[in-house]
């Protein structure tokens, strides 16, 4: 039986385990993921993150911690991660 | 004037009929009036009558793959009530054309003549259209019990978490220009946009910042207008309500206008609304948040195999 996949949430950011992605065409957008939430902190975790097909990829090489001023600390094991935002109906798609 | 009926096929072509002052085929090409189409897989009773009544047929023709039969004017009222007790059985049936067709063929079954067949179909289209009536009435009634009883439920969450919603602030706008200029003052241009299309099809709405706040056309009355919670949760973390905004009729629910989460993250002490499909209206507020989280589907089936959530 394979293992669970892993789902990180930390307020309005979700991390989504990813197994079979192809990133080797994908376009590097730097070491340190920072995602600036409505209040106005920032999400921030060391890790490499990249671009395909319009979707956010994470690669974690080793347990990293996943910050915000306002959110208790989490910490990701390595792997990599689809980064998601939570959904809303009426606004048709993630709140990013 | 004469009607003529045009035979289609199920899931191929639609059934017709209409009047015309010719009993050619001009009458399907041009010199027609008055049609009325039944969608191919609907139409097999129009066939039943017409095999039943062929022999008062006039004419037969075949044009734009549909076999034409051509009866004498009176037969348009025998179609139209069929065509009406089809539709009301549709919708009491909820589409299935088994029971549909099995219902129908039991009427044919009693025709003598046009008029009394026509006499029968009127019957028992009123006796189903009363049935439909009953069921709707009677799923309101259930309806507007559930709301009512998870309200209570719930009041004790709503008190302590959103004291707001027993009587939100009401803000008022003339348009949808100046509603979406409001909005733009607490939200990105997108989110603005997005709340203002919903606004347009679901007025009333509500937004939340630092407090809730109910958007409302000036011209739109509030007197039907609800706000119920069908379910609240409560964790470490946070507290949620699922809440429903739905307009009555005689004290009963009549439509449902919006679903959606409200919620408090106790760690940002920040209150947070979602709006939420329709088609989970009648799940639990822990489902309704597992697809705010993208992890379920809009009828609550799991995206994914097996997770183990993490979350603060």
């Amino acid at each position: 039986m394979s293992k669970p996949r892993k789902v990180y949430r930390q307020g309005d950011l979700l991390l989504i385990e990813e197994e079979d992605v192809d990133l080797r065409y994908a376009v590097k957008e730097g070491d340190v993921l920072e995602i600036v939430s409505e209040n106005g902190n920032t999400h921030r975790l060391k890790s490499s993150v990249y671009t395909i097909y319009g979707r956010r990829y994470i690669v974690v090489e080793k347990p990293s911690v996943l910050s915000h001023l306002q959110h208790p600390e989490l910490i990701i094991e390595p792997g990599i991660y689809r980064v998601e935002f939570v959904k809303d109906y009426a606004l048709g798609r993630s709140i990013d | 004037m004469f009607c003529h009926i045009g035979l289609g096929r199920a899931y191929r072509r639609s059934y017709e009929f209409f009047l015309s002052d010719v009993i050619t085929s001009s009458g399907a090409k041009k010199r027609f009036r008055d049609i009325f189409r039944v969608e191919g897989f609907l139409g097999y009773p129009l066939r039943v009558l017409v095999e039943k009544f062929k022999d008062s047929s006039i004419y037969v023709y075949r044009y734009s793959c549909r076999e034409y039969y051509v009866f004498p004017e009176k037969f348009y009222s025998l179609f139209i009530s069929v065509y009406n007790l089809i539709y009301a059985l549709n919708k009491y049936y909820r589409g299935d054309v088994e029971k549909i067709f099995n219902y129908i063929d039991r009427v044919v079954e009693m025709c003598r003549d046009v008029d009394q067949c026509i006499e029968i179909l009127s019957k028992e289209l009123s006796y189903i259209e009363d049935l439909y009536v009953k069921r709707v009435v009677k799923g309101r009634k259930a309806l507007t019990t559930r709301f009512k009883r998870s309200t209570e439920r719930c009041r004790d969450v709503v008190e302590k978490f959103f004291p707001d919603l027993l009587n939100p602030y009401i803000r008022r706008y003339e348009n949808f220009d100046e509603l979406e200029e409001f909005l733009k003052k607490f939200f990105s241009d997108r989110v603005a946009r997005s709340y203002r299309r919903f606004a347009e099809l679901r007025s009333p709405i509500l937004i939340t910042r630092d407090g809730i706040i109910l958007l409302v056309k000036n011209s739109q009355p509030l007197d039907n207008f609800s706000i119920y919670i069908d379910d609240c949760s409560t964790t470490r973390s946070y507290a949620i309500t699922k809440i429903v905004g739905v307009e009555t009729l005689n004290g009963y629910v009549y439509r449902v206008k919006w679903i959606a989460l409200l919620g408090i993250d106790f760690y940002t002490k920040q209150l947070f609304l979602h709006y939420i499909p329709p088609t989970l209206i009648l799940r639990k507020a822990e489902l309704c948040r597992l697809w705010v989280l993208g992890l379920v589907d809009d009828f609550g089936r799991p995206l994914y195999e097996d997770i183990t959530l993490i979350e603060v």
